[in-house]
């Protein structure tokens, strides 16, 4: 399958008074033409970080401090900031958690869509008003031509939230980031938007990087999935074999911490003990290591090498090599002759 | 422990004289001692309010309010000192709500001293320590600012606070859910802990219905201001009767990619109206796939169905 994105080796840091926050720790990662990938992790995992990296739209103090992310013939990261105006926003497109705050309050949303393709599209006025309302139809917003005119203060979230979804396909872009876009909302509302995505999504082709914090909504969502914890990437598979042959005992945590809603009641949650690293000063072997209920004394001293299992599914583990011991060992069964 | 009967809280709208927003619209619930009955439903619903006006932060409109066979609806503020203790509450935002400029046992202590169970903080410094070790806290922690401390070590200090003054009813609203996934389970558990080991009458409100499920003896579902539907936990999943229900239950992404875990049909569709003008009849009707003439003209009364399961729906058999 063809690559619409490849990023390698991704650095990012966020120079502070207190000192270098190393966010983004060598992360790689391809997305497929067509595909939904989610990248899952908690706060401070880096998740979000990387997606402003691709977007470069790391705000003052924030820093790409090695690695490519290469877009089809171009490095988006020694692109000049002028031509990278005319991917982002366009071809590569973005929705936020909150939408009230992405969006001008003084303007109308037809308007603010409007303006999206006065900057990247040659469309005269009444073709480029014709094209908001089929956005509008498209993610939908019901009676578009009124809507057309309405303030975002008049919009509920969800509404909202929408009207940001059909700027960022104004432009048929071909890579739609999603950071928590349905976090902020209720989950009747997640739902009608995780539908319109789906819909969006298998009728225009494309690729979409779905970040979430909520593995059930990965599940709906995605075919395949990032782990991120402590500014790298832990595991990476699809849906099955994230979800069902788990190779990373944060994952594993993960998994076993959050109640189903068709669950049994009645038995403990399996909560993970402590807190993510400070990335101030990241620890040097595995980042999970202080956290791991089956760390041994390699795991705070080397950081794991990425270990395949299968041409999809990689893990960063040191219990997944081959000299692993299996007491005590979730995965001694799964570990690969070459590791 | 704690009984709630028909409570109503209407709050003014600025600027327009006359308009109410019906945040709570006659609510009623009791909770036996160490028993949590669970509240969930959308933003707008009205479950902090109801919160807020059990402890008497806010006014009720109307309604009546039992703590302990203790009428407290109408007590003064002064009236009300002696019997705080009794009820508590954790909030969501652990930042906002602990003063930055106060260290953890200042913070912590300052329940006992309001009540005159110390002068100082001095000495409350057993009681506190007790307490932050009971939360997970060690006394090198005592001294610290709550900036120094991770959002779910935080929430432990809201939890060691309203513990203090050991508490007969505690009150929980979203208290999870500012926290990364992997922590709202540390402090799920702790709070399952105290209940277990002081007998503490839980009001626990989310939106995650998930975790309310999972913590919870019994559930109630809110929209708009009313109870929609009020059972045993295992119930509300199995054979939720509320259209409502049903729609919020199909809402809730689950974490299993297997086929049988999918579940095909839409759940709700449009927004919350607004609860200055709410629809007349079912709150619910202008939303519900079910809705018939007599919604929009009589409001459906909870009634139980069998086994304490309680519903207020025209179309539930």
């Amino acid at each position: 399958m063809e690559n619409v994105l490849e990023i390698d080796d991704l650095h990012t840091s966020f120079f502070t008074r207190h000192g270098e926050v190393q966010a983004v720790r060598g992360v790689s990662f391809s997305l497929a033409k067509g595909e939904i990938l989610g990248v899952v992790g908690e706060s401070g995992s880096g998740k979000s970080v990387t997606a402003m990296s691709v977007m470069q739209l790391l705000g003052r103090g924030g820093k790409i401090t090695g690695g490519s992310v290469r877009f089809g013939d171009t490095d988006l990261v020694t692109l000049p900031e002028e031509q990278l105006r005319d991917v982002r926003g366009a071809r590569i497109s973005m929705v936020f958690q909150d939408p009230m705050s992405s969006l001008n309050p003084l303007i109308t949303v037809g308007k603010q869509v409007q303006e999206m393709l006065d900057t990247h599209t040659q469309l005269s006025k009444a073709e480029a008003k014709a094209r908001v309302l089929e956005l509008f139809a498209l993610v939908r917003i019901p009676e578009p031509e009124r809507r057309y005119d309405s303030y975002p203060h008049e919009f509920s979230g969800g509404m909202r939230q929408r009207v940001m979804i059909a700027m960022a396909l104004a432009c048929d872009p071909e890579v739609l980031i999603a950071d928590e876009p349905t976090t902020a909302l209720d989950v009747t509302i997640q739902d009608q938007i995780l539908r319109i995505l789906r819909r969006l999504q298998a009728e225009l082709g494309m690729s979409v990087v779905f970040i979430t914090h909520d593995l059930g909504v990965v599940a709906e969502l995605c075919s395949r999935v990032i782990v991120m914890y402590g500014g790298t990437i832990v595991e990476e598979g699809t849906l099955d074999e994230i979800f069902t042959h788990t190779a990373h005992p944060y994952t594993l945590g993960l998994l076993k911490s959050v109640p189903r809603i068709d669950g049994d009641r009645g038995h403990r949650l399996e909560s993970i003990p402590g807190s993510p690293p400070d990335l101030l000063d990241p620890p040097k072997g595995c980042p999970f290591a202080a956290r791991c209920e089956f760390a041994r004394n390699i795991c705070s001293e080397t950081p794991p090498p990425e270990v395949r299992l299968s041409e999809t599914h990689t893990s960063r583990c040191h219990l997944l090599a081959q000299a692993a011991p299996s007491e005590n060992n979730p995965f001694a069964e799964m570990r690969p002759a070459h590791a | 422990m704690l009984k709630v009967e028909n409570l109503v809280k209407h709050f003014p709208v600025s600027g327009k004289r006359g308009a109410k927003v019906h945040a709570v619209d006659g609510v009623t619930f009791d909770i036996q001692q160490g028993e949590t009955l669970g509240l969930v439903g959308e933003s707008g619903c009205g479950k902090s309010t109801v919160a807020r006006t059990v402890i008497r932060m806010y006014e009720p409109t109307a309604g009546r309010i039992e703590l302990d066979g203790t009428d407290i609806t109408s007590l003064s503020q002064r009236e009300l000192r002696p019997i705080r203790p009794q009820i508590q509450m954790v909030f969501q935002d652990p930042a906002s709500s602990l003063n930055s400029r106060m260290t953890v046992d200042e913070i912590v202590a300052e329940p006992l001293i309001a009540q005159r169970v110390v002068r100082s903080v001095r000495e409350g410094r057993d009681l506190v320590r007790e307490i932050l070790e009971a939360v997970g806290l060690s006394k090198e922690h005592m001294g610290r600012y709550p900036h120094e401390f991770s959002g779910g070590q935080r929430q432990r200090i809201g939890i060691a606070r309203a513990l203090i003054l050991d508490p007969k009813v505690v009150i929980a609203d979203e208290a999870i859910s500012a926290l990364d996934v992997s922590v709202q389970a540390q402090v799920i558990n702790l709070l399952q802990d105290f209940q277990q080991e002081r007998g503490i009458t839980y009001l626990f409100i989310a939106h995650d219905l998930a975790m309310v499920r999972h913590v919870s003896d019994r559930v109630g579902v809110m929209y708009l201001g009313a109870l929609v539907e009020l059972c045993d936990s295992e119930e509300i999943y199995r054979n939720p009767l509320h259209p409502y229900t049903q729609g919020l239950l199909r809402a809730v992404p689950i974490a299993d990619p297997s086929p049988s875990a999918r579940r095909g049909e839409a759940s709700i569709e449009g927004d919350l109206p607004s609860p200055i003008n709410p629809p007349s009849g079912c709150r619910f009707r202008t939303r519900c796939p079910l809705a018939q003439e007599i919604c929009a003209t009589v409001v459906p009364e909870m009634r139980d169905v069998g086994g304490g399961h309680q519903v207020a729906c025209h179309m539930v058999a």
